[in-house]
């Protein structure tokens, strides 16, 4: 699993997000779990399986929504 | 459409007797209460209950006896609008509200009134309800637990050391506490369901966008829906036909019943229990039962969490630079998450919501309805962070939406209703999932298991 490292994430964070967050932010990513759901090294290895998939022709969000009586 | 309403266990720690447009209802029929009369009980109940559940943010006083004025005078004139005439309702805080304060539950929006109303609230203007209020939520909607450190954490009416469940969590406890009979709550992974199912009445997701969501705050444009929150189905179909183009239809003869592989193992005892029972009742009514195989639910639950994080943080990014410390921590740690998460990564979740959709479908082609648990657990204690489900610890989040997030990748209706056992313990529920588009079929469906659970 990817574990990302703090100074990595403070390195991108000051280089490349004009220092959007706050350290105690990112340290956050560095936990196990944290938050409501998962943590950010989880999510990223899933993401890497999700990435790989050849879905084809597939497009994304061909969904629309439903007619509805909306526009009164 | 007129079917019996079930006896549902009472809130044994705070307020009154469930409402049900119903009764509401027969109450002005009969001429023993005004719709005054009744908006006043309301805003009452929600005052008196507010310290404890607090389930309100605003309360709508003056409002809602405006329109409970205006209703009765209708009334007397023999000039009503229809079934919601007069009748209270609450709505989650992310429905805007012209001139009155929509919070989101959150900080950043503390005095935020907009000019325009919600489409949703327009349509119940125009059918005569009175809005009495405006439900407390977890922040901007992203959770399922109804924490809130700004607003105050809602409470389970039925045990107030216990959550409600989110993130419609104020929508919830008020219809369960019996302050309104129905209330408006959004759903993008669970949100009106699990709290629904945690505090014992019925919660009702549309399929993807029959609930216009004009004038709701976005959290996640792709899975947010519109819902309705309510103590019976019959009351469900009330509103959603006055909110939704839904068309009549006839409950399907020889009903064929989907269940997903090793969901029920998945539960605490009561709630398997209570989807056993669903299950029996239906058998013993001649549905004919087959498994229903959805895709990897692990892989789902990543595909809806990156596109839930990378759309809100588009959204409410720019507030960062000026008010960062007004959101509260969920919030944030969701949108620093998502800030690493790629552009190809979002895409390509995007389209698998597309071959999710497609699979669905041709999964649904087999049957009429799924029945699944609502939630494996029952409402947890209050400040609880991770629990145990069939031998996992995974974080409560993500316990209480296991069995709710997908069908917002596919856009199904979905409906949860209480069932009533033995044990009279917390509430327990499950879950009907139909195909996309078949909002008035599920409905049938579900009055025809509600009656059998009655």
């Amino acid at each position: 699993m990817l574990k990302p490292r703090l100074e990595t994430l403070k390195s991108i964070n000051a280089e490349f997000l004009g220092g959007r967050w706050a350290d105690d932010d990112l340290q956050q990513l560095i936990r196990p779990a944290f938050g409501v759901v998962s943590s950010l090294a989880s999510v990223l290895a899933d993401l890497r399986g999700i990435v790989a998939k050849d879905l084809g022709d597939v497009a994304p969000h061909a969904r629309a929504a439903a007619p509805n009586f909306d526009d009164d | 459409m007129s079917h019996p309403t079930p006896e549902r266990q009472r809130p044994t720690s705070t307020m009154t007797e469930l409402r049900s447009i119903r009764t509401t209802v027969a109450a002005f029929e009969d001429g023993s209460r005004s719709a005054v009369d009744i908006a006043h009980e309301s805003i009452a109940a929600a005052e008196r209950s507010n310290p404890s559940l607090r389930s309100f943010i605003t309360v709508t006083a003056e409002h809602a006896l405006t329109q409970a004025r205006q209703a009765d005078a209708r009334r007397t004139t023999g000039c009503i609008l229809g079934p919601l005439d007069g009748v209270p309702y609450a709505a989650k805080d992310m429905f805007e509200t012209s001139g009155i304060r929509t919070t989101c539950g959150s900080r950043l929006l503390q005095t935020n009134v907009p000019e325009t109303t919600a489409v949703a609230i327009r349509k119940l203007d125009a059918a005569g309800a009175c809005l009495i209020g405006k439900t407390n939520l977890h922040e901007f909607a992203y959770g399922a637990t109804g924490e809130n450190g700004w607003a105050g954490t809602v409470v389970n009416p039925h045990d107030e050391t216990r959550l409600a469940g989110g993130s419609s969590s104020g929508s919830a406890a008020a219809v369960a506490a019996g302050i309104v009979p129905f209330a408006l709550g959004t759903d993008t992974g669970g949100s009106v369901r699990v709290p629904a199912a945690l505090c014992g009445i019925t919660g009702y997701k549309p399929s993807f966008g029959l609930i216009s969501l004009d004038g709701v705050f976005p959290y996640c444009w792709s899975l947010d829906h519109a819902g309705v929150l309510t103590t019976c189905v019959e009351d469900l179909t009330t509103v959603a036909r006055h909110i939704a183009m839904i068309p009549p239809a006839l409950p399907p003869k020889g009903l064929r019943v989907g269940l997903v592989q090793g969901w029920e193992h998945k539960c605490e005892a009561s709630v398997r229990g209570a989807f056993l029972a669903a299950k029996s009742h239906l058998l013993r009514s001649g549905a004919t039962f087959a498994v229903a195989h959805l895709p990897d639910q692990a892989e789902a639950r990543t595909v809806s969490l990156t596109i839930q994080l990378a759309e809100t943080l588009t959204y409410h990014g720019p507030n960062l630079a000026r008010a960062r410390d007004h959101f509260g921590a969920d919030m944030r740690s969701g949108m620093v998450l998502a800030q690493f998460i790629s552009a190809e990564s979002y895409i390509q979740c995007k389209r698998m919501l597309e071959t999710y959709r497609r699979a669905f479908v041709n999964t649904m082609k087999a049957f009429d309805v799924l029945l699944t648990p609502a939630c494996p657990i029952t409402a947890p204690k209050i400040g609880t962070v991770e629990v145990r489900v069939a031998g996992q610890t995974m974080p409560i989040g993500n316990a209480l939406t296991l069995f709710t997030s997908f069908f917002n990748l596919v856009g199904a209706p979905a409906l949860v209703l209480p069932v009533s056992l033995q044990s009279r313990g917390l509430p327990v529920a499950v879950q009907l999932v139909g195909a996309p588009g078949s909002d008035a079929e599920l409905f049938e469906i579900a009055l025809m298991l509600e009656r059998m659970l009655g």
